[in-house]
């Protein structure tokens, strides 16, 4: 045995090492959230676009976004939402996704808006998503757990069978995406570091630069907040400090892996 | 009656505590800008800037220009660099903490101390020839300096010399050796005090690498008007004063060679609180070590990406790089290992000398921005960000640790340490409790552990992922033997 000793004292008091290790042990993530590849196609269906070839976590997906609102545009709040998404779900029915997803979708549109072959259904989804975040203000999976102390949590697929959750200290001012601070925050929360490429998707989706709200100090205790997507003629926000017990529309997706990375 | 003398007998310490309140009290060194706390002081806001510290009750203020003069004296081959501006006793405070600590009689601290010029020659610090002995007896005779020889070396107003005439007294100063003439010469153990003034016409600038010599250095700061009183009443050495009798150490104060030996071994005794075997006092210090080592200017290679390795495209020069908030924005240059091994020993005299059994972070909290000040080049970002830091850079090191302490608090209370914890446990043992884990299996764990911290976007993180593939890459290169 050698005499390996970690740099810093760490309590392990409260953490289960052995179930760290399992989730250690599972396959190596790849990096997240470069969507877009060269072998994305996009089809139209009566009901819903179909994007193949997302990238999406650690793997290609396809994706295929409802053309109509969840639930008729009826409005819920996340937690309605997750048990809607949980049943839907079940059945193959379109559900709620999280910010990650999303933006890998908007990604792959972005990437092939003048790929010939898919020019007008992705100009299609583009109105759709415009009109969408302008009118309705959809709200996803994301929830965001702000700490009172050390990093906050970002959790994606909240409540549904595949929730993850990754650190990142997120609280700080609002910000232009495009002027970002600390891109490790958009890494956590897009899966994607690529700032210029992030503020792109958002202009070419609405017209206008993309604008990042959180909150602006570390609260006392733990404030937990739900992540939405709003725009104006101004800008597109990333809204991450919207309020759990408020209800919203939001976007319908459907996702089936394609391949592991 | 010999077991009552015993039994009155002073402590080491006692009798270093003692000469301490004993010099300011015959008004040798009164300076009562106390600037150091045993313990954490109340602030009390008296402006909008500025602010005064009041003591909690049993502890202890000190002067840090008379409490590191103690604590080097204390020390095998210390050195300290006393700084401030001219007739403010520099020189005189290491004078008296010099003979009060060591014994030594001042007439021959004050025969052996080197004056700063130009023209200083090696001859001035290490040895000279006997010419006598070489022209009568035809042998070659070394003859060394009353400074070499002298336990308290003091180098006055040290750059009115250039540095590189002075790095052969440094040799000697840091190994206690020097080589004159092909032979050989050992210095006693003792202290050195070098004073320097502020930047004037006369003088020159001190380098980098000398100034990384001493182990610790002060800004000494004018008395208050309220210690001139006191400074008066020791008496006026050009109207018939008493200095000799003030010089004189009381019989029971007296520190020997014996003394100062179990002194020693008290302050290396000092142990320190662990979790896990992990130092909580020498991690942090190396902490700090790490957070101020890494430059993104440096390299894309992590291997070299130090600021050692900055020598061309610095924290200065470089374009703003990815970590844009991390302390080691604010350094141009990095620690010595010669630094960091100070950092342990200072903190532990600090403890020892206020009567603590172990040496606490805060200990070393109040020692660090005397042991660092002087060694760290502030970037051009740190002084406009601070102005002022271009003279206080004591202030400069106290924001500085506060930065890498906030970091060191975010890595403690933050997710990545299990994973750590976990990736460094599999490499050491090939198991966590009751389950083992196959050669495939710990290296998914190592590669999926490096990942995840990697995800934390901070230098720290990248020191702790580098940790885990180190020792990895050394377990596989070990298990192939």
């Amino acid at each position: 045995m050698t005499s390996i000793q970690p740099l810093i004292p760490i309590n392990k008091q409260g953490w289960n090492l052995e179930e760290i290790a399992e989730e250690l042990l599972k396959p190596a993530p790849a990096p997240a959230g470069n969507a877009g590849s060269g072998n994305v196609q996009v089809s139209d269906n009566p009901d819903f676009w179909k994007v193949e070839g997302v990238e999406y976590r650690n793997g290609i997906y396809t994706v295929e976004l409802a053309k109509a609102l969840l639930d008729n545009g009826n409005t819920k709040t996340q937690d309605q939402w997750i048990e809607y998404s949980k049943q839907v779900k079940a059945r193959n029915g379109f559900y709620t996704g999280d910010f990650q997803l999303y933006h890998s979708l908007f990604t792959a549109l972005y990437k092939n808006r003048d790929k010939d072959s898919a020019r007008q259904e992705v100009e299609e989804a583009r109105k759709f998503l415009r009109e969408t975040f302008r009118k309705k203000y959809p709200l996803t999976l994301t929830r965001i757990a702000y700490q009172p102390r050390g990093m906050d949590k970002i959790i994606h697929s909240k409540g549904m069978p595949d929730e993850f959750s990754l650190d990142v200290n997120f609280v700080d001012s609002d910000e232009w995406v495009k002027d970002a601070k600390n891109p490790a925050v958009y890494k956590a929360l897009l899966g994607s570091d690529n700032i210029h490429e992030i503020n792109n998707v958002y202009n070419w989706i609405n017209g206008t630069d993309a604008y990042l709200y959180r909150l602006n100090s570390k609260p006392s205790s733990i404030d937990e907040r739900v992540a939405r997507f709003i725009a104006d003629s101004v800008r597109a926000d990333l809204d991450c400090d919207w309020f759990p017990r408020y209800s919203d529309s939001t976007l319908g997706v459907r996702v089936a892996r394609s391949a592991t990375m | 009656m010999i077991k009552m003398a015993e039994e009155n007998k002073l402590s080491g310490r006692e009798k270093v505590q003692r000469l301490y309140d004993l010099i300011g009290n015959r008004g040798l060194y009164v300076n009562t800008n106390y600037d150091i706390f045993s313990s954490a002081p109340e602030k009390v806001n008296i402006s909008p800037i500025y602010s005064v510290s009041l003591l909690p009750k049993n502890s202890r203020a000190f002067s840090s220009s008379l409490l590191f003069a103690t604590l080097t004296s204390l020390l095998n081959h210390g050195t300290m660099l006393i700084t401030g501006a001219p007739g403010i006793g520099k020189t005189t405070g290491a004078e008296v903490a010099g003979h009060f600590y060591t014994g030594v009689p001042l007439p021959q601290i004050l025969e052996a101390e080197l004056i700063g010029n130009p023209q200083l020659k090696t001859e001035d610090v290490t040895a000279t020839l006997d010419t006598v002995a070489m022209v009568h007896e035809g042998r070659k005779k070394v003859i060394p300096t009353k400074f070499l020889q002298c336990p308290v070396k003091i180098g006055d107003e040290i750059n009115r010399t250039p540095s590189d005439l002075l790095s052969s007294a440094m040799k000697l100063v840091d190994t206690g050796k020097a080589v004159y003439q092909g032979e050989l010469l050992e210095s006693p153990p003792g202290v050195l005090f070098a004073t320097a003034n502020y930047s004037d016409e006369g003088t020159f600038q001190l380098t980098p690498p000398f100034l990384d010599r001493f182990d610790v250095a002060v800004m000494v700061t004018s008395p208050p008007p309220w210690d001139l009183k006191k400074i008066r009443q020791r008496g006026d050495e050009k109207m018939n004063g008493h200095l000799e009798k003030l010089l004189q150490i009381p019989e029971e104060l007296t520190l020997n060679e014996d003394d100062r030996e179990r002194i020693r071994k008290e302050i290396s005794s000092i142990s320190e609180n662990y979790i896990e075997d992990i130092g909580e006092v020498s991690s942090f210090a190396d902490f700090i070590y790490s957070s101020l080592r890494f430059s993104e200017a440096a390299s894309d290679n992590l291997v070299r990406a130090t600021k050692g390795n900055a020598w061309q495209l610095t924290q200065d020069n470089a374009l703003s790089g990815h970590f844009t908030n991390s302390p080691f924005n604010y350094t141009l240059n990095e620690l010595s290992i010669r630094t960091v091994q100070a950092m342990v020993r200072y903190a532990k005299a600090f403890a020892w000398i206020n009567g603590k059994g172990k040496v606490e972070l805060e200990d070393l909290k109040c020692v660090l921005p005397y042991l660092l000040w002087h060694k760290i080049q502030p970037t051009s970002r740190a002084l406009t960000e601070h102005p002022k830091y271009a003279n206080d850079r004591i202030g400069f090191v106290e924001d500085l640790i506060g930065k890498i302490e906030t970091e060191y608090t975010e890595l403690a209370q933050g997710n990545i340490l299990p994973t750590y914890a976990v990736a460094l446990q599999a490499v050491r043992d090939s198991k966590l409790g009751n389950k083992e884990f196959d050669y495939e299996q710990v290296r998914n764990i190592v590669r999926n552990a490096l990942v995840k911290i990697g995800n934390a976007d901070k230098p720290y993180a990248l020191t702790l992922a580098s940790h885990i593939a180190s020792e990895y890459n050394h377990k596989i290169m070990h298990e192939n033997k």
